[in-house]
């Protein structure tokens, strides 16, 4: 077949415009897999690969989670494509991924030509009606004429307010028709208003009798921190006035984690100051956290007796899950700069003596929960303090879902934001590896590390085959405990022993790996363990470890769903 | 049995296919109930819709608030009023 081309010199194809508007929008890397449908597009990806580089992945979900990792660790734009029918259900997952934990990805699926839809042709599925529930926003085009506005209104709608995902379903019509490059495009959109009304000083200046009254507050550092880059504004907000900090798992690196301030991951999982400070307090002031469930425990319990100040750029996550006592609808680096000039200072004394006291009784950044397990096996939060300190906290660190994701926001000590990416909101195992990858290919010069469960490497473990052929040198960590170890936990602490489904057996990881030409190791001791994060480190490329850990090793504390806060189980005992 | 209230929404929108698709599987996520919906344009060009639904839902009118902030929240909705009313 003859490849279509433009007939005037003053028109382009529309898969021309496509390549031109991603060079223009300042693309400089799209994950996408072709298929039919997508043909005249790939035909001209060659033409501009000097400007804009393609990362075939080997399954479309891993390249949406690529693309959603990239664009966590750069704060730009990420691009996934996928082909029409299942290219773009196997997108599914990575944008309902990238809505939950607000990242700007703009998700492009082909679809077949416009006169055939609605005739269940060849790969044909209804994707824009699919991801719908889970968009920031969506769009269907079936002419050139529409690829540069439509792009730029995406690439705006995805960065600007709370980020996320936009999808673009494109009919095969688009690519093979011709239009004009129209570089001054207007963005349409009356009814978007990604920054909401300012609110006023005198409202900010509310929090000053709030913050009088208060004996025991508490600050919420969570991902809108990240996002709005007010990672200093913050910092000197909390030293005015002396409160402590707990961090969501998204919001972990928005304060510096050496800080006298810091009582570390507040939640289901958090640390056991942090929760207790939470639980205690009687000022929440929440900066970029929408307040989940997984850090709230009982809603009753977190909500008695207890203040709430709440920053948000979405009006409609203020008053969602908590009452506000003080709404601060805004950008957080916005509003904590007129803070700062509007408050006067605090102290809290007699709040951080309770603190430091519960330091002393229940640890702090440390092992206390977890004292020596078995001896067969390696201990995974020690393996990962090892990383943490091999790495001396300045990698990028991508964690699957489960235990390894728990333990790796309470034991990498991180030195840099914007350095843990992770499914927080959706949960998805499968993440850790294509999301590492993508963060790689987005800052090639930081370190970047997948910390995974044998489980979660398992589901996208195809994306060694992208890694290896385009040698992204990541480092591949697999806690392997032979389980689905967050659910085991579940079963052997809240129904009673009953290992139901969550014992696998594993391939050899470390055969694996050299079938991609990966070098590997397993590590069943420290000293093992020691030296294959040196050789994991030494290589330029890809590089793997599967690390023989305990099966049975619990995440404490452990706030059971719909429990208190303050009533963490600190250990196997307070569970029976 | 909880019981349910009823209320009036008017939304003005952006005349595009998908918009009320996207309204009513937003309703749906919150188990909302449409029970009469009536759709016009209120410009001559055409450019907007203006959707008037009366709706029933087991939530309050602090909850249905919520409802109400995420439509207005979607990007083709411009605005949204609404408020309880009685059942007919």
């Amino acid at each position: 077949m003859k490849t279509p081309q433009p007939k005037s010199n003053s028109e382009m194809l529309g898969s021309e415009i496509f390549c031109e508007a991603m060079a223009e929008l300042g693309v400089d890397v799209i994950f996408g897999i072709p298929g039919g449908v997508l043909l005249p597009l790939y035909d001209k990806f060659k033409k501009y690969g000097h400007k804009v580089r393609h990362i075939l992945p080997r399954q479309e979900q891993g390249g949406g989670f690529a693309a959603d990792g990239y664009a966590r660790v750069t704060g730009k734009v990420g691009i996934a494509i996928g082909t029409s029918g299942p290219g773009a259900t196997n997108l599914m997952t990575s944008i309902a991924n990238s809505m939950m934990d607000s990242v700007p990805v703009v998700y492009i699926t082909g679809q077949v030509v416009e006169e055939m839809i609605g005739t269940d042709a060849f790969q044909e599925t209804d994707v824009l009606g699919m991801s719908m529930p889970v968009v920031k926003h969506s769009y269907f085009i079936s002419h050139a004429k529409d690829i540069v506005k439509t792009l730029k209104e995406a690439f705006y709608i995805a960065k600007t307010g709370r980020p996320g995902p936009v999808h673009i379903d494109i009919s095969k019509d688009a690519w093979v028709t011709e239009a004009r490059y129209i570089h001054e495009t207007e963005v349409d959109l009356p009814g978007y208003n990604p920054i909401p009304e300012k609110c006023s000083d005198s409202e900010i200046k509310k929090l000053n009798s709030l913050l009088e009254k208060a004996k025991k507050p508490v600050l919420i550092a969570g991902h809108g921190v990240e996002i709005s880059g007010a990672q200093s504004e913050l910092k000197k907000f909390s030293e005015k006035h002396n409160i402590p900090v707990v961090s969501t798992l998204l919001g972990i690196t928005a304060f510096p984690q050496n800080h006298a301030l810091w009582l570390g991951l507040i939640g289901m999982h958090g640390e056991a100051v942090a929760n207790l400070a939470a639980h205690n307090a009687d000022l929440i002031i929440s900066a970029g956290s929408r307040f989940d469930d997984r850090i709230t425990g009982n809603l009753k319990s977190f909500t008695k007796n207890t203040n709430f100040v709440h920053i948000d750029i979405d009006i409609s996550e203020i008053d969602k899950n908590i009452t506000t006592d003080l709404p601060l609808p805004g950008d957080a680096k916005d509003i904590l700069i007129r803070a700062d000039k509007l408050l006067s200072s605090h102290k809290f004394e007699n709040w951080w003596h309770a603190i430091n006291e519960w330091k002393k009784k229940y640890g702090f950044l440390d092992f206390s929960l977890n004292p020596d397990n078995e001896k067969d096996f390696l201990s995974q939060p020690r393996i990962i303090k090892m990383i943490s300190d091999a790495t001396e906290g300045n990698a990028v660190i991508a964690s699957d879902v489960g235990r390894n994701q728990m333990w790796t926001g309470r034991f990498y000590r991180f030195r840099k934001p914007n350095s843990y990416i992770t499914s927080g909101g959706l949960g998805s195992m499968g993440y850790g590896v294509p999301s590492a990858m993508g963060a790689k290919l987005g800052k090639p010069d930081r370190e970047v590390w997948a910390i995974c469960g044998d489980g979660g490497f398992q589901m996208n473990m195809q994306e060694l085959a992208t890694i290896a052929e385009n040698n992204i040198g990541i480092k591949i960590a697999i806690m392997e405990d032979a389980s689905l170890g967050m659910v085991r936990q579940w079963q052997n602490l809240l129904f009673e022993g009953n290992l139901s489904e969550t014992v696998i057996k594993n391939p050899d990881f470390k055969i694996l790996a050299s079938a991609f030409n990966i070098p590997a190791w397993n590590a069943e001791s420290y000293e093992e363990a020691e030296n294959a994060i040196k050789n994991a480190r030494d290589e330029k490329g890809p590089a793997l470890i599967a690390f023989k850990v305990d099966p049975n090793e619990h995440v404490f504390p452990m706030v059971p769903p719909n429990t208190p806060l303050g009533e963490q189980a600190l250990n196997d005992n307070d569970l029976k | 049995m909880k019981k349910n209230h009823h209320y009036d929404v008017i939304s003005n929108v952006q005349n595009q296919p998908g918009v009320l698709a996207r309204i009513t599987i937003l309703l749906r996520k919150f188990n909302v109930n449409i029970q009469s919906i009536n759709v016009k344009h209120p410009d001559k060009e055409k450019k907007f819709t203006q959707i008037h639904f009366t709706i029933d839902s087991k939530k309050n009118i602090k909850k249905i608030s919520l409802v109400m902030k995420k439509l207005e929240c979607l990007i083709p909705v411009i605005e949204v009023r609404y408020k309880e009313i009685k059942p007919d």
